[in-house]
């Protein structure tokens, strides 16, 4: 007599040794080691390049948003620069692209909730002569390598916390960032405007404005032309280059080690049932009502 | 049925001539085992009746060596018969130094073992044993009932033995000089008693809580509660010594059974041990009084110009330099300059203000040398303990500027703590929910955010000027802290050193019993054992100390003190309930006057 | 003639969970066969510590050893050899049974048997992904301890799947033995349980029994719950279980003002967990990832309908006429199944009565315990002469992927080896005493009664 086809059952009772192996996963495995071939790995696709690059240049973007704190800073301590126009065109700017969004998203009636304003305005403003002395008996050079680690660190929550709008620990950081440069400037006025800026730029910016080339294009050429204008041209050739090796290469390699050392096959696992390794991964709820 | 029987000592001591019949007498309550009481010549019992507690239990005939014993006897236990006028007796368990109701016992902590030890099935009341101690405990006294019972035996063994010490205390007892002078002191102490027992309770009020403040308070209050407790443990003993007197119970047998469970002389001797230490304690402090008194009045001098340098050092000078350096950036870390100036400011102003209003007049060397000389002629009065412990308390005057910085610098940084605390959880989109005590989820507003962002960062900034002056302030504090420590840990050596009873166990061990021991006898014919007396353990008469530096050590030297300085919690313990361990031996409630008069009145009639 | 087996785990008793129950019951059983068992695990605290007799004469060693975290101990690869050597010399092991690859005290345990020249086998009862650094280095460690162990048990296929992916151990040395339950632990509600019956509100109720965990699902549950409540009005939750997301649910319930309707019970002592089981109709089940879900199998024992996400070894577990599943991980998925689990509730169409025998027949530990057995004697009957020979031994770790890897294992090895010399020669076998083991059950009816199992002497 046939013996019964063996099931992937626990329960009932079969004919089958204990180590029976399923021999359906043991052609998925194989197809799979296949796959796993860096030369014909279907995860080496086209759309997936520009998925990983899009977020290669994210990441970058959001770099240089951060670099433009330090281009304010240098704005005012360096090139001694009254710092009030500026806050004035950046607020009239941020204020119109509010009110402009205002009636598409009920999140930017939030946003510029008048109250919310004058009361952030004011504690501001009281509370700057306190920020400026808070760090001033410490040496210039403790500051500045103060602010690089409090930097990298506010890079690395951006990055962490992109999902998670709840958690404010990238805000905290960029605060602690500018209130350790802050004392380094001469008068209150000038702590001021500092802090209000980095706080549009940085965290009401991004809030407001989708992330669109032109954009991005408009922000480069204006970091790039300040870092020409401060530091001159061959700095801005060698930053240019490694951006440009960042956004080329480095995708390339990213995906390489995707492949051999994370094993994943296929792109973002677009069709988990047939993506053997995330298979065992705790699922990710889909939390839709 | 087997049995086991007991053997006194000097019954097989006792010569007899060899070719006498004897006979062995025993008695056996209810629940006891049998003890052999007396042995008789044949010739003597004969024709007489012997009645229920009593019965022959074995016989040798003239010329035998051995015995031969009624059936069912197990194994011999011989036992060197307890004096009861001498205080000596077996005790199962080692006696209690402190009161039942105040012991602790520092072995049983685990919970576990206490729930196995309680339950039924592993419960060994050794009933049985206990019973059968207790009447070898009043050996004697059964003997003399005995003997009252049946006048006819006595003449042949007893009246040799008798003790001619305890006759002694007998005759005195009886005599009138004796009785009068006891009296008399009686009433003074009860008058004592009168009123240091109000006294006691207005030191105890809850409302001014005055023990709790002074070193001195604490000594005058434990000096008031032992003398307001002194006629009540002089009644206790009393009592008991007139119940072992009561020969007619001991006639009875029913009444004699049921006097061996109330009767053990473990539950009133330590009241005697007890009574005799406070006594010798209070003696011996005065006289350790009278050497530091004098050694004060013959250095006084000395010791005051080095008090002077010390106070002035420590809680001015060293305070003032630390207090400054802390405003100019110390050991280069870079403090916030304005709080730290301010605070610094603050700070020295008050000492400042201390020093001229009170550290700079008493540490005159004038004033130290008066106040020198009044603590040694105290301390010749009242004690070493008492000089002690007002030196303490001149200490802590001299201190508060450091307790009250201590204090200010914590409240400062407990707030900030909390404050950063709370603050934290806004970053993680939480929030304490004080109607339902926990930790809530909550979407916070921009203008929220940014608000607490900007306070959180001041604070992280600001946190080490305060933290600074946190720490070194809690060092100078636990530096006192350490000192004050140590004082009252002699105070407290001194006024409760079991000094009784260790004299009492290097004179007679049997007078302390910490449990008894059997000792295997080799012999022939039937099992041998030997009832030994094991004297109370050093270590458990050093146990309220034992628990005492253990909690010493748990308040100050434990990973909970630290977490108490790292959170900024008060880290001043209740002196009070420190050192509630060695008030083991007096009662946690000041004797009541009424009751007390009761009593007397009832002694008296 | 019964092997000499030690079981090695970082969890058991007096912690409760899948794995410690496996190990207990299968110990049990195992006795019940003839076998000796002897169970090792780190100290619990500051009093269970030292070696521990449980039911049965089952010999249990706690050993006082630095706990890292949730109760698994230190990861360092040599350090528990001295006392693992001397309690498995002390023994006189055959056989040592390590459980849970979370646990780096048996992932050692098994290193030093091997070494020591023991058979091994291991039993895994979680599935790991690939993702993390967590897995990663769980699965390193574990390719170089089952390089050498002689064989595997997975308590489901997908775990089986899983396990071979992870370590890439030869599928013909794995076996899949399933967990099984007490069945007579979880009986279906009776006539006479007039306290639950009393407690059992009138409607649907529908029970969770989980950890709050987010890895057990808990977000879907807190997004579920209020819309199957909307839904119909007769439908009643308790839920039962302690954890981070515990507030989460709190907090769900004060939202959507649910207090007469989800009843949150915290943590419940697993002697209890039937008496809530048979509360209910439907259980609800939301993990997202689960080797095995014993506890499915226990509420089907129970008599209750099970409506479950389709994850990892779950629907190997169960016949699929006592489950509803969830197609997708979604909220509204969820919703669904159990809307379907609640119109067939109503609708009268499942037949409870037959259920609690069936799950019986299909899971219990005596069947484990002989099929494990049958795994012990395969060893010894398809064992090689140089198995164990340290030579071998090192040539398979040679044979292994990874060049860091390979080499870092084999100097592992070289170090353990040395280690077995040193102790070889400073604390000789021959200096270790056998322990005394306790009679079987064959044994103890020739022993004199009332004597207690201790004081009798007997050599195998």
């Amino acid at each position: 007599m046939e013996k019964k086809p063996w099931k992937r059952l626990l329960w009932l009772k079969q004919d089958y040794p204990d180590n029976y192996t399923d021999p359906n996963f043991i052609k998925k495995a194989e197809t799979f080691h296949k796959r796993l071939n860096f030369l014909n790995s279907p995860y080496k696709h086209e759309s997936n390049y520009f998925k990983v690059r899009y977020e290669f240049f994210q990441f970058y973007q959001s770099i240089l948003n951060v670099s433009s704190i330090f281009l304010i800073f240098a704005y005012i301590y360096y090139y001694k620069q009254d710092p009030l126009p500026l806050t004035i065109v950046v607020t009239v700017v941020v204020s119109c692209l509010l009110m402009s969004k205002k009636h598409d998203n009920p999140l930017f009636v939030r946003l510029l909730n008048l109250k919310s304003v004058i009361i952030i305005t004011f504690a501001m403003l009281t509370l700057t002569p306190v920020l400026k002395s808070l760090s001033k008996t410490t040496a210039s050079d403790s500051i500045w390598t103060l602010s690089f680690w409090l930097t990298l660190m506010y890079i690395s929550a951006l990055s962490n916390t992109k999902d998670k709008k709840s958690s404010n620990v990238s805000t905290n950081l960029l605060l602690a960032v500018v209130t350790a440069l802050a004392s380094r400037l001469s008068s209150t006025t000038e702590v001021f405007c500092f802090l209000y800026i980095c706080i549009q730029v940085n965290v009401l910016l991004p809030n407001l404005i989708v992330p669109s080339y032109l954009l991005a294009l408009i922000s480069n050429i204006i970091v790039y032309a300040v870092i020409t204008q401060i530091l001159g041209w061959h700095y801005t050739i060698l930053i240019l280059s490694t951006f440009l090796l960042y956004i080329i290469v480095l995708p390339h390699w990213f995906i390489y080690w995707q492949i051999n050392y994370r094993m994943l096959e296929d792109g973002d696992g677009r069709d988990e049932k047939d993506c053997l390794i995330t298979s065992w991964d705790a699922k990710r709820p889909v939390l839709n009502c | 049925m087997s049995f086991c029987l007991f053997w006194p000592d000097h019954l097989k001591e006792r010569r007899f001539s060899d070719d006498d019949d004897l006979i062995a007498i025993c008695i056996a309550l209810k629940g006891t085992d049998r003890v052999v009481l007396d042995i008789l010549r044949e010739g003597l019992v004969r024709g007489c009746d012997i009645e229920s507690p009593y019965s022959i239990v074995g016989v040798r005939k003239g010329g035998d060596s051995g015995w031969r014993l009624i059936d069912g006897v197990d194994c011999v236990v011989e036992f060197k018969a307890p004096r009861s006028t001498m205080l000596e007796f077996f005790s199962l368990e080692p006696i209690s130094l402190s009161l039942p109701e105040k012991r602790m016992d520092s072995k049983v902590s685990n919970v576990n073992f206490i729930k196995i030890s309680e339950n039924k099935r592993y419960f060994n009341d050794n009933t049985r044993f206990k019973r059968t101690l207790g009447l070898i405990n009043f050996y004697y006294t059964y003997l003399m009932a005995f003997h009252k019972k049946y006048p006819r035996f006595a003449e042949s063994s007893l009246t040799s033995d008798k003790n001619i010490f305890g006759m002694m205390i007998d005759l005195l007892r009886l005599n009138l000089v004796y009785q009068w002078v006891g009296k008399g002191f009686f009433y003074i102490t009860v008058s004592f008693a009168l009123i240091t027992n109000p006294l006691s309770k207005f030191l105890n009020w809850n409302l001014l809580n005055l023990v709790n403040k002074s070193a001195t308070i604490q000594q005058i209050d434990l000096r008031c509660q032992q003398f307001s407790y002194f006629p009540v443990q002089y009644l206790r003993i009393n009592e008991n010594v007139s119940i072992r007197k009561a020969m007619p119970r001991f006639k009875n047998y029913a009444e004699a059974s049921e006097g061996l469970r109330k009767d053990l002389p473990s539950n009133y001797y330590p009241d005697y041990i007890r009574f005799y230490n406070t006594v010798w304690l209070m003696l011996n402090d005065i006289s350790f009084g009278m050497i530091l008194g004098s050694f004060l009045l013959q250095y006084s001098t000395q010791i005051a110009n080095f008090a002077h340098t010390f106070i002035n050092g420590y809680l001015y000078s060293l305070l003032k330099l630390v207090t400054i350096s802390l405003a100019h950036n110390p050991f280069g870390i870079k403090l916030n300059e304005e709080l730290a100036s301010f605070l610094s400011e603050l700070f020295l102003w008050i000492i400042e203000f201390s020093y001229s209003v009170f550290i700079k007049r008493v540490s005159a060397v004038d004033n130290l040398t008066k106040i020198i000389s009044a603590v040694a002629n105290l301390s010749c009065i009242f004690g070493a303990t008492f000089a002690l412990s007002l030196l303490i308390d001149c200490f802590s005057f001299l201190s508060l500027h450091i307790r009250f910085f201590y204090l200010i610098s914590r409240k400062l940084y407990h707030w900030q703590l909390n404050i950063m605390s709370s603050l934290f959880n806004l970053f993680c989109g939480k929030k304490f929910n004080v109607l339902r005590n926990r930790v809530d989820h909550h979407n916070f507003e921009i203008d929220q955010l940014l608000l607490g962002t900007l306070l959180f960062i001041i604070l992280v900034f600001l946190l080490p000027t305060v933290l600074a002056f946190y720490s070194s302030y809690t060092i100078f504090q636990l530096g006192m802290l350490t000192l004050e420590i140590i004082f009252e840990s002699t105070i407290s050596l001194l006024n409760h050193f079991p000094l009784f009873a260790l004299l009492l166990r290097i004179k007679d061990r049997r007078r302390i019993p910490g449990g008894i021991a059997l000792r295997y006898n080799d012999s022939d014919d039937i099992l041998r054992l030997k009832l030994l007396n094991k004297p109370l353990p050093v270590s458990l008469m050093f146990q309220p100390f034992a628990l005492l530096m253990k909690q010493i050590k748990y308040n100050y030297c434990s990973s909970i003190i630290v977490n108490k300085l790292i959170k900024g919690l008060p880290i001043t313990v209740d002196r009070n309930k420190l050192y509630q361990v060695l008030y083991s031996s007096l009662p946690s409630k000041p004797i009541n006057i009424e009751d007390l008069y009761n009593s007397t009145h009832k002694k008296n009639n | 003639m019964g092997y000499n087996i030690a079981m090695l785990s970082d969890f058991f008793y007096p912690q409760l969970g899948g794995v410690e129950f496996h190990i207990y019951h299968l110990s049990q059983k195992l006795i019940n066969l003839g076998h000796s068992v002897v169970v090792v695990t780190h100290a619990y605290g500051t009093d269970r510590i030292g070696v521990r007799y449980l039911t049965n004469g089952l010999k249990v060693y706690y050993v006082p050893y630095f706990v890292l975290t949730r109760e698994t101990t230190f990861p360092n690869v040599f350090g528990t050899f001295p006392w693992i050597r001397n309690i498995l010399i002390r023994e006189q092991i055959d056989i040592v049974h390590s459980h849970g690859s979370a646990s780096s005290f048996s992932l050692e345990g098994i290193l030093h048997a091997n070494s020591l020249g023991l058979r091994t086998v291991f039993t895994d009862h979680s599935l790991y992904g690939f993702g993390n650094i967590t897995s990663i280095w769980v699965n390193k460690l574990l390719t170089f301890t089952l390089t050498n162990t002689d064989r595997v048990i997975c308590v489901s296929n997908t775990c089986k799947d899983n396990m071979i992916m992870r370590t890439k151990t030869d599928p013909k040395r794995m076996y899949v033995i399933p967990n099984a339950v007490v069945a007579s632990d979880f009986t279906p509600l009776e006539d006479n349980d007039d306290c639950i019956v009393r407690s059992k509100k009138k409607g649907i109720t529908i029970v969770v029994i989980s950890r709050l965990f987010a890895n057990k699902g808990s977000d879907l549950l807190t997004h579920t719950i209020p819309i199957v409540c909307e839904n119909h009005t007769d439908v009643n939750f308790i839920i039962a279980g302690d954890g981070p997301k515990y507030v989460d649910f709190q907090q769900m319930i004060e939202t959507y003002r649910l207090q007469d309707r989800v009843q949150l019970l915290g943590s419940v002592p697993h002697e209890k967990v039937r008496d809530v089981m048979c509360q209910g109709d439907i259980y609800l089940h939301a993990s997202l990832t689960e080797a095995f879900g014993t506890v499915l199998v226990e509420a089907a024992s129970c008599g209750l309908l099970i409506v479950t996400t389709a994850i990892g070894g779950i629907p190997e577990v169960l016949p699929e006429d006592l489950i509803v599943y969830a197609d997708e991980i979604s909220v509204s998925s969820l919703v669904e199944a159990t809307n379907k689990g609640i119109s067939t509730i109503r609708s009268n169409d499942f037949d409870r009565s037959w259920v609690h025998q069936e799950v019986a027949n299909m899971y219990d530990w005596s069947n484990v315990a002989a099929r494990t057995v049958e795994v012990y004697d395969g060893i010894f009957e398809e064992a090689l002469p140089d198995d164990k020979d340290w030579l071998t031994m090192l040539k398979r770790f040679n044979k292994r992927d990874g060049i860091w890897a390979k080499h870092l294992y084999i100097l592992c090895g070289i170090v353990e080896y040395l280690i077995v010399i040193f102790f070889d020669w400073w604390y000789p076998r021959e200096d270790i005493e056998p322990a005394v083991k306790w009679p079987t059950t064959k044994q103890q009816h020739h022993q004199l009664h009332g004597q207690t199992g201790i004081h009798s002497y007997n050599h195998k």
